[in-house]
C-alpha cells in the first residue's frame, strides 16, 4: 500500500478522542439530580462486566472508523489480490544527459539506466504499450525488440537536454494511447541544475527513480573563448576551469598544442597568443580525465588573419585618421587598402566603415554612393540636438548632429548603437555606418577613451576577413539560419546545407559555417557549465518539483521496475475505506441502541 | 417509622394506603407491611415511578446524585439505558414479590399516566381478598 498524501495519516492521531472520552468518562462535570441513583448504581454492578465489554467495544468501533477515515484522507493505492497487472501505456523517460555519461563503480551511469529499462521492457506484455523518451525529448516507440535496440543504441547527450519537453511529451504519448493505466517511469540523476524548472503536468502519472551514493568530484572546462573571436593575429584564449583543486590544461588550436599550465580551483585564465596558422580554425581546452570525461574538453574557435590594411579619405576628418594612427602604431592594423574609411560621399569599395559627410551639401552624393553599393541605408534628415547614444559599448557618448538612416525595403543588419529611438551605428555584411561625422561638432565619440578600441574593434572583428562570425550554442538546440552562411561543415569535413534554420548538431565540437563552400564562421556546440555540476536532489527532494497529479518514489532499481506497470494497475483504496469507515459507524450505532443481552426477569 | 407511627393511630382494623417512590431498603418495608397485616389491616402501596425514574433521562455523560443519600453515580445514559430499564423492572418485581408475599397489594403508578386506573385496580384486587 501506498499514499498519495500520506501526510493525512496524521488524522489517525484523531483516535486520541475516542480513548480520551473513554478513559475520562468518570470525570465527567455534569450534574443530574436524580433520586433513582441507586437503581443506576445497581444496574451498573450487576451488568458491570457487559457494560464493559460494551463500552470496549464502542471504543473500538470509535477507533477503527477515524482510523479508516484517515486512511481514506491519505489517498491510499494497492494492487488488488492477483497476478500481473492491466494493461498500461508507459512512457520510459531516461535522462541520458551529459552528466549520465559519469562513470560510478568502474561503470557509466547511463549503463545502469539502460539496465533499468531492459528490466521495464521484461515487465511488458503484449497488452502494454512502451515509449522510450530521451532527455531531448526525443520519442520512440514500438515493439519490445525495437525498444531494446534502442536502448542498445542509447548513448550519453552531449548537453542537459530538454527535461521539460521529455516530461510533457512522454505525458502526451501516454495519454494517446486510449489506454486507462497510464504512467510515466522516470530514471534521472536528479542534477540540481537539470531539475530547476519543470512545468506541471496535471494529468501525469510518474514512477521516480534517482539513484544514491556519493557524488563523483568533478573536474570541468566551463569556459573556452577566443576573445576577440578574429586576431589579427593576436588574440587570447580564456578559460575557466572547474575543479576542487589545482589542475593541469593543455590548449589546442588546429589539433596543435600551444600552451599548457596549471590553474588554481575555478581560476580563469587567459592565455595570449599570436600563432602562424590563418583562417577560420578550431581549438580546445583541455583536462586530464576524470569520471566524467564529456566535461574535460570544450572547444572554441577563432579567426585568425594578418592585420588588415586601412586607408582613411580626407573626407572622414582628422579623428578619425589619428586613431587610425595609434592602431597602426600598435600593429592592429596596417596601411592598405583591405578596408576603407571614408565619407559616406567617397566611399566606392568595400568592406569600408562609412561615416556621415561634415558637410550636408554632399549628403546627395552620399546617399548615391551608398546605392552603387547596394548598401540598404540612406541619410535622410539631419537632426540637431544633444541626445545620448547606447550601445556597442558607447553607453555615455553623446551626439549633437545627427542624420536620420533610413532603412531601405530589403535592409537586413544590426543596429550597433541607438539615439532615443533612432539607430545611430547600424552594420551589415562588409559595412557599418555612423550617422554623423566624426567631429566634435557632430559627437562627442572622437574625444572619448572608448574612441580607439572601439575603432579597433570595428575595423579587426567586423570589418576584417568574411562576414561572419562565432556562434555558440548547446547541443541540439535551433537557431534563425544566419544570413551570411548557407552550409555547415562537420567536424569531419563533411558539409551539409542549412535550411530554414540551423539545427545545432548533437556532438560538441566546432562546426564551421560556410558561404559558397568558403568558411565564413563558426558554430560552437558545448554543453551548459551547469551540466558539469554533479549535485543531486535525492528523489524525495525531486518529486515535489515535479509537478504531476501522482508520484511514486522507486527506493531501488527493481522496485521502479516494477513499479513502472503495477503503479499504473493499481486501485485507489478511498472507497473501499470510506464504506468501511461507514459500516463502523453504522455497527456503533446499532451497539449504542442495542439493549445489551440481559437476564430476563419473571 | 411512618408506617409504625399510623398503625399506632389506628386502632381498629382499617385501611392504609402507602403512596411512595419506594426509594428505600426492600427489608426494612417488607417487615412494617408485615407488621400492619399482623395488626388485621389491609395495606395496599401505590409505587410512584416518573418516567424519569423508569427510563433514565436524555442527560448524555453526567453525574447522577441523589440529594437524599448524596449518593453519585456517573454513567452514560447511552450506554447504560438498557440495564438501567431493566434494573427498574427488576426491582418492580423484587417489590411486587415482597410485598405480595406479606399479604400487601402493589400498584405502579406512572406520573405521566391517568392516576385513577391504577388507582381503582389495585382497590378492585381489594374486593377480591378474603
Amino acid at each position: 500500500v501506498s499514499f498519495l498524501a500520506p501526510l493525512y495519516l496524521a488524522l489517525g492521531a484523531a483516535i486520541a478522542v475516542p480513548l480520551l472520552i473513554h478513559l475520562m468518562r468518570r470525570r465527567i462535570g455534569v450534574r443530574v439530580d436524580f433520586p433513582a441513583a441507586r437503581y443506576l448504581l445497581r444496574a451498573e454492578k450487576e451488568h458491570s462486566r457487559t457494560l464493559r465489554i460494551k463500552n470496549l467495544l464502542l471504543m473500538f468501533l470509535r477507533v477503527l472508523a477515524i482510523l479508516a477515515i484517515a486512511f481514506a484522507a491519505a489517498r491510499p493505492l494497492a494492487e488488488w489480490v492477483g497476478a500481473g497487472h492491466a494493461p498500461t501505456a508507459v512512457a520510459i523517460v531516461v535522462d541520458n544527459s551529459l552528466s549520465s555519461s559519469v562513470v560510478v563503480n568502474g561503470h557509466p551511469l547511463l549503463a545502469e539506466f539502460k539496465s533499468m529499462m531492459r528490466d521495464v521492457l521484461s515487465s511488458a506484455t503484449s497488452a502494454d504499450r512502451v515509449w522510450i523518451v530521451t532527455i531531448d525529448g526525443n520519442v520512440r516507440g514500438g515493439s519490445v525488440a525495437l525498444l531494446r535496440d534502442e536502448i542498445d543504441r542509447m548513448e550519453a547527450e552531449s548537453g542537459a537536454g530538454d527535461p521539460s519537453l521529455a516530461l510533457s511529451r512522454a505525458a502526451a504519448v501516454v495519454r494517446a494511447s486510449g489506454l486507462a493505466a497510464r504512467q510515466i517511469a522516470l530514471v534521472t540523476d536528479g542534477q540540481r541544475t537539470e531539475w530547476q524548472r519543470v512545468p506541471p503536468l496535471a494529468d501525469a502519472q510518474v514512477v521516480l527513480h534517482v539513484p544514491s551514493g556519493p557524488v563523483a568530484v568533478n573536474r570541468a572546462v566551463t569556459l573556452a573563448e577566443a576573445r576577440p573571436s578574429r586576431w589579427t593575429p593576436r588574440g587570447e584564449v580564456a578559460a575557466r576551469l572547474q575543479s576542487t583543486d589545482s589542475t593541469t590544461y593543455r590548449i589546442t588550436l588546429n589539433g596543435r598544442t600551444f600552451a599548457r599550465g596549471t590553474a588554481a580551483p575555478n581560476e580563469e585564465v587567459t592565455v595570449h597568443a599570436s600563432p602562424p596558422e590563418r583562417g577560420w580554425l578550431a581549438g580546445t581546452v583541455e583536462l586530464e580525465p576524470d569520471e566524467l570525461a564529456a566535461d574535460n574538453s570544450r572547444p572554441f574557435a577563432v579567426w585568425i588573419g594578418p592585420a588588415p590594411g586601412v586607408s582613411v579619405s580626407p573626407g572622414a576628418g582628422p579623428f578619425l585618421k589619428n586613431a587610425i594612427d595609434v592602431l597602426r602604431s600598435s600593429s592592429r592594423v596596417v596601411d592598405g587598402h583591405d578596408i576603407a574609411v571614408v565619407s559616406a560621399d567617397e566611399v566606392t569599395a568595400l568592406p569600408a566603415l562609412i561615416v556621415a559627410p561634415g558637410d550636408p551639401i554632399h549628403l546627395g552624393a552620399a546617399n548615391r554612393a551608398l546605392e552603387r553599393l547596394s548598401i540598404p541605408w540612406r541619410f535622410g534628415a539631419r537632426r540637431s540636438g544633444e541626445a545620448t547614444a547606447h550601445g556597442a559599448e558607447l553607453d555615455g557618448v553623446n551626439s549633437t548632429a545627427r542624420y536620420d538612416l533610413v532603412a531601405q525595403t530589403s535592409a537586413v543588419a544590426d543596429t550597433l548603437a541607438t539615439v532615443g529611438q533612432d539607430a545611430w551605428i547600424v552594420a551589415g555584411g562588409r559595412y557599418v555606418i555612423v550617422a554623423s561625422p566624426i567631429s566634435p561638432d557632430a559627437t562627442n565619440l572622437p574625444v572619448r577613451a572608448s574612441f580607439v578600441p572601439w575603432l579597433g574593434s570595428v575595423l579587426t572583428e567586423r570589418l576584417v576577413g568574411e562576414p561572419g562570425q562565432v556562434l555558440s550554442a548547446e547541443p541540439g538546440k535551433r537557431l534563425p539560419r544566419p544570413r551570411w552562411a548557407d552550409g555547415i561543415e562537420t567536424v569531419d569535413g563533411q558539409r551539409t546545407s542549412i535550411g530554414d534554420a540551423l539545427d545545432v548538431p548533437q556532438r560538441t565540437g566546432t562546426y564551421f559555417l560556410t558561404l559558397n563552400g568558403r568558411r565564413v564562421g563558426a558554430l560552437v556546440v558545448a554543453p551548459p557549465p551547469g551540466e558539469s555540476v554533479l549535485d543531486r536532489y535525492s528523489a524525495r527532494d525531486l518529486a515535489p518539483r515535479l509537478q504531476v497529479s501522482r508520484i511514486l518514489v522507486a527506493p531501488d532499481a527493481s522496485a521502479w521496475a516494477s513499479l513502472s506497470f503495477r503503479a499504473a494497475a493499481r486501485r485507489s483504496l478511498i472507497e473501499p475505506a470510506l464504506i468501511a469507515a461507514l459500516l463502523l459507524l453504522l455497527s456503533e450505532t446499532l451497539v449504542i441502541r442495542r439493549r445489551v443481552a440481559l437476564p430476563q426477569t419473571a | 417509622v411512618a408506617l409504625q407511627q399510623a398503625a399506632r393511630l389506628i386502632a381498629r382494623r382499617g385501611l392504609i394506603v402507602l403512596i411512595s417512590d419506594l426509594l428505600m431498603d426492600v427489608p426494612e418495608v417488607e417487615r412494617a407491611m408485615r407488621t400492619l397485616r399482623a395488626m388485621g389491616h389491609d395495606v395496599t402501596v401505590l409505587h410512584i415511578l416518573d418516567p424519569a425514574e423508569r427510563d433514565l433521562p436524555a442527560a448524555g455523560e453526567a453525574l447522577f446524585v441523589d440529594p437524599e443519600s448524596n449518593l453519585s453515580v456517573p454513567a452514560s445514559v447511552a450506554d447504560v439505558r438498557a440495564a438501567y430499564q431493566n434494573t427498574v423492572v427488576e426491582v418492580i418485581d423484587e417489590w411486587r414479590a415482597v410485598l405480595g408475599a406479606a399479604g400487601v397489594s402493589y400498584e405502579v403508578v406512572s406520573t405521566d399516566a391517568p392516576f385513577g386506573v391504577p388507582l381503582r385496580r389495585a382497590f378492585a384486587v381489594r374486593q377480591l381478598l378474603p
